[in-house]
């Protein structure tokens, strides 16, 4: 995945959109003559060796390209290395998790496996028209999603009649909300997944959904832009689903 | 008069020459009956999709509202402008090999696509529309990337009718464009927005905005007067052809006024302000001798040369809470939890929506409401569509009118191996959904990838289908649609292609669907 980071499809479409490409290359090809992140991008980073003899590596060699902030700014733009060292994680290595026996291929956001096993989905009726979806993460040593600023998961579920036509439904993304001012982007409110405790989600699917049945679907979404509720996506995937049965009315 | 708060000058003219990237769009919306020859199991590799078929599905004649357009419109959205009205939906942002997003107009019995130019690297999304059409019509666009928004404007050209870019984000000093808007002399003028970052010392910076006006299609040797004072931060213009130029917004440490030039720019006063209770000033109007100016909850009309309070709209009594009201010459529309309402003799009064026209039974819920200038109403609509054998459910959209068109088209299929990523583009003839009734019933199966380059007799459909001995004798047909090929199978009844979409869905991962008609077959392969 590292080796990619270049070349990849969707960050040469994303990079099309910056006045300062720059900034992206630092760390999507740090190396002049590399289209992407090679052996020296991570295995020369100041401190790393020294922290390897130390004890167990932790976010050292991870760090300047998993926490930076915006251009010129204060603002962070990604935030992995804090949440890690907020998490109940903050002992373990980054490579424990991502690079289990060693494995290189980096397991994370284009892993649909190793998604769906990070997120535990539950649903359960609160009132006639209303869900409570509670979402908790498995072994996840930072917030979840992590690292670019428009990752997202979107809670979607839907009720429907004993015909199975869809009566209702009801929607909520948890993600990082940015908001544009003073000709940049600033961190608004922040309702990702944490590492610390489940986030409970209540969806009311309205009048029409009274006992229905109720779907529910989380998607683990990388956005290419993002305005007023409305995403251009990379991906949008399936990574948990729960059905409340429906109930007499 | 009072005496305007303005100091001195800055100002920007820009254009920009089209997209070097510019591309012929698919045209789909005047589709004919297909011609081509119907053929056995071929070897050789299918056609390009061309000819398409054409089934004239048109919304029943009964009704105040009629659906215009429905489907897979991701993002469908209404953008009004002086003489049209312009919607469009697919994908803001994305960047690929194909064209992702559709812009259209409404005809008086149809819809035309106005997508063309509109193309790869177009990173926007469309924000609304402005100016008139056809002569000065223009899209503004949202884009820019993870560290810096920005914006842009596109121009109609009518006699080559496509877009291209008027103002453009200069990557530097110019983060955005609004409010553009015609002008006198045939010229275009909008706000361009300004910015500046000054490092500190201490890593900090300190951020500086202004806006300066800029101008397209000035006649030559004509320079844009120097209208707008330094420091300037704009919030909203508005102009006119005959020369009246409004802005709204504030030199600091003053709150925002509103300041107007006439008579080419010799003639400028501040007309309104300062402004207390700020929310977002704006100005709008329809003539010189219809301008408004709206902050907080404060709408005022410019009328006789003082400001008055304006009434535009009834009272929202018998509304649904936070409902959308329009209101256009005296008439009055409304939505609110997804109901339409239209004022008439002092009172709401609620109106039926028609049933969606590609759907097994979904109803629809209105979302967006426009008024056009012909007095035409247009709402946006939603409903979520499960058909028969899917696993999931699909936000449709659908665009109503008041005027009832030829036929109700269909948003194009979207790629099927990017279906959760990326929008079709254009429209399609599509036929009605089928119900016991259909003496013509077609099981729709697979779409095409437009990728594919090999020909294919479609083995694992076959197999699936054949392991049902009732299902032996079905031939399946390759058709064309819109930009699309799509796989079905000819059924006798209701029920077998019932059975012929349960047996094919129990295997295979599809969004099946039943229509109601016969398409003009590409290919016939028989799957015994």
């Amino acid at each position: 995945m590292h080796r990619a980071a270049y070349t990849d499809a969707d960050f040469r479409s994303a990079l099309a959109d910056e006045t300062d490409r720059g900034f992206c290359i630092g760390c999507h090809a740090p190396a002049a003559t590399s289209d992407g992140i090679d052996c020296l991008g991570c295995h020369a980073t100041p401190g790393s060796h020294a922290e390897r003899g130390a004890g167990p590596v932790t976010t050292v060699p991870c760090a300047s390209c998993h926490e930076f902030a915006f251009p010129h700014e204060r603002e962070k733009m990604q935030t992995t290395a804090s949440e890690h060292a907020a998490s109940p994680y903050a002992s373990v290595a980054c490579a424990a998790c991502h690079m289990p026996r060693g494995d290189h291929a980096f397991a994370a956001s284009r892993d649909l496996a190793a998604l769906a096993a990070a997120l535990d989905v539950r649903a359960a009726r609160t009132s006639p028209t209303s869900i409570a979806v509670t979402l908790r993460s498995r072994g996840v040593g930072h917030d979840f999603p992590t690292g670019d600023l428009f990752r997202r998961l979107r809670v979607w579920a839907w009720a429907e009649d004993a015909r199975g036509v869809v009566v209702a439904d009801a929607e909520r993304t948890l993600a990082r909300d940015f908001v544009d001012r003073d000709g940049g982007r600033h961190q608004g409110a922040d309702t990702r997944v944490s590492p610390n405790g489940p986030s409970v989600i209540d969806l009311d699917l309205g009048k029409d959904a009274s006992g229905c049945a109720v779907e529910v679907r989380v998607y683990y979404e990388r956005v290419a832009e993002e305005r007023a509720g409305r995403a251009s996506l990379f991906a949008s995937n399936v990574i948990g689903a729960a059905r409340v049965e429906g109930s007499d009315r | 008069m009072k005496k305007v708060c303005v100091l001195a000058v800055s100002v920007a003219c820009s254009s920009a020459p089209p997209s070097p990237h510019a591309k012929q769009p698919v045209a789909t919306a005047s589709a004919r009956v297909a011609t081509a020859p119907v053929a056995t199991v071929s070897v050789e590799a299918p056609p390009a999709p061309a000819d398409t078929n054409t089934w004239i599905t048109r919304p029943p004649k009964d009704g105040t509202l009629f659906v215009a357009v429905d489907g897979l419109c991701r993002y469908l959205s209404i953008f009004p402008a002086d003489g049209a009205v312009l919607f469009g939906y697919g994908d803001p942002g994305h960047i690929g090999p194909e064209h992702m997003r559709t812009i259209a107009r409404l005809t008086s019995d149809g819809v035309a696509d106005m997508s063309k130019g509109l193309v790869s690297p177009y990173w926007g999304a469309v924000e609304s529309a402005a100016g008139r059409y056809p002569d000065a019509l223009m899209l503004v666009e949202w884009g820019g990337g993870r560290t810096t928004p920005s914006d842009r404007v596109w121009l109609w050209n009518d006699s080559t009718s496509a877009w291209s870019v008027l103002f453009a984000n200069d990557g530097q000093a110019v983060v955005g464009y609004e409010s553009p808007a015609p002008w006198r002399d045939g010229s275009i003028v909008a706000l361009a927005r300004h910015q500046r970052r000054d490092d500190q010392p201490d890593g900090t910076y300190t951020t500086t905005e202004w806006s300066t006006l800029a101008s397209a299609r000035l006649p030559p040797n004509d320079r844009l007067p120097n209208l707008l004072p330094k420091d300037f931060s704009a919030s909203s213009l508005l102009a006119f052809p005959t020369g009246e130029l409004y802005v709204v917004g504030s030199a600091p440490p003053m709150k925002d006024c509103v300041v107007r030039w006439s008579d080419g720019g010799t003639v400028r006063e501040q007309v309104l302000g300062p402004l207390t209770g700020m929310g977002g000033a704006s100005v709008s109007g329809s003539s010189p001798a219809d301008v408004r100016v709206r902050y907080a909850d404060t709408v005022l009309a410019f009328a006789g040369g003082r400001w008055v309070p304006a009434h535009d709209a009834p009272p929202a009594t018998g509304l649904p809470a936070n409902a959308t009201i329009r209101t256009r010459a005296g008439d009055a529309w409304a939505i609110g939890a997804g109901e339409v309402f239209h004022w008439k003799s002092g009172a709401w009064a609620p109106v039926a929506l028609p049933a969606p026209v590609y759907s097994i039974g979904a109803k629809l819920r209105a979302d967006d409401l426009e008024i056009a200038d012909d007095g035409e109403v247009v709402i946006g609509a939603s409903y979520l569509e499960k058909g028969v054998d899917w696993k999931e459910p699909i936000k449709y959209r659908a665009l109503l009118r008041s005027h009832r068109p030829n036929e109700t088209m269909r948003c194009n299929e979207p790629n099927p191996e990017d279906f959760t990523v990326i929008s079709g583009n254009g429209f399609q003839s599509w036929p009605p959904m089928a119900d016991a009734s259909c003496k013509t019933p077609f099981a729709v199966l697979l779409r095409e990838s437009k990728r594919a380059t090999s020909p294919t007799t479609y083995p694992r459909l076959r197999e699936t289908l054949r392991a049902r001995p009732a299902l032996r004798g079905v031939s399946l047909v390759e058709f064309v649609s819109g930009d699309r090929v799509f796989v079905g199978a000819k059924a006798t009844d209701y029920a077998q292609a019932r059975s012929i979409v349960d047996a094919a869905a129990a295997r295979l991962d599809l969004r099946p669907e039943i229509v109601c008609g016969e398409p003009t077959p590409r290919r016939i392969i028989p799957v015994e």
